[in-house]
């Protein structure tokens, strides 16, 4: 792509953020709508075992392809929510997906399904806080 | 939909990921109740929405099924060369596809996650280049 001359750009954060950091800057950009954002994490917290589903049949089915697909899919919401551990597994299998080397995928999966059992865990608290 | 004004900014928003799309949408009509929103879930939707209602600004996901948000914009600035484009990636700028237009550039190429501060400060300034547009005499 040609990076438009008037492209500002956001660079990556230097320091990635967990959900407690993020939540609070996306309730500001929602206007401190609790409600609204209640609804954005019920949706992610319905979703997100689907896109478990699809990167765990991705290893499965030892598609390499089909890996970087699904968990470059997963990327784009789990991102909104979090940025750390779980974030650097899903990156992590994306490229075990690009490079077709996927003898590390089960482990990684495994650490991503703990990983988002704990964010869940706090996404639903903050819901419910 | 309201009904789309002269001094209505139209954006038209293309997102496949539906935690995504439904967090974007959300947070900008909060932010900017008076545009006239649609969306698509991929670059070949995007496009057919962007040729039935011409909005004045795309916001778009780089890697979707069916269509990637690079070749939907380049046929995008193809169609109207005035629209302002701004890409969401969530990967890397060595991993962005190559355009099937050659040549054209987008407006803002942002990642993912997406920091919304800059993502307001890249749309006002959409907004103002748009509204300068319709504003002047022909």
């Amino acid at each position: 792509m040609a990076q438009g001359t008037r492209n500002g750009g956001n660079d990556r954060q230097k320091n990635p953020r967990s959900s407690s950091e993020l939540l609070p800057d996306l309730l500001l950009a929602l206007e401190g709508d609790r409600e609204a954002l209640g609804v954005l994490i019920g949706s992610f917290l319905t979703s997100y075992r689907s896109h478990l589903q699809h990167i765990s049949d991705a290893v499965g089915a030892a598609n390499a392809g089909s890996l970087e697909k699904s968990a470059h899919h997963f990327k784009g919401s789990l991102g909104i929510f979090c940025q750390t551990e779980a974030l650097v597994l899903v990156q992590n299998l994306i490229e075990m997906g690009e490079r077709n080397t996927l003898d590390q995928a089960t482990q990684t999966l495994e650490r991503l399904e703990l990983e988002m059992v704990a964010l869940a865990a706090a996404l639903k608290a903050f819901i419910d806080r | 939909m309201e009904a789309r004004t002269d001094d209505m900014v139209a954006i038209l928003l293309v997102e496949d990921e539906e935690v995504a799309l439904q967090l974007l949408a959300t947070i900008l009509i909060k932010k900017y109740p008076g545009i006239a929103l649609r969306s698509a879930e991929n670059g070949r939707a995007g496009l057919e929405l962007f040729r039935e209602h011409a909005p004045d600004i795309v916001i778009t996901d780089i890697n979707m099924p069916e269509m990637n948000g690079t070749q939907m914009a380049g046929e995008i600035r193809s169609l109207n060369p005035h629209t302002r484009i701004i890409t969401l990636s969530a990967g890397s700028r060595d991993t962005l596809p190559k355009t099937s237009t050659p040549g054209f550039e987008t407006d803002y190429d942002l990642f993912k996650p997406i920091n919304f501060a800059v993502l307001f400060a890249a749309l006002e300034e959409c907004f103002a280049a748009v509204l300068q547009g319709k504003r002047a005499p022909a």
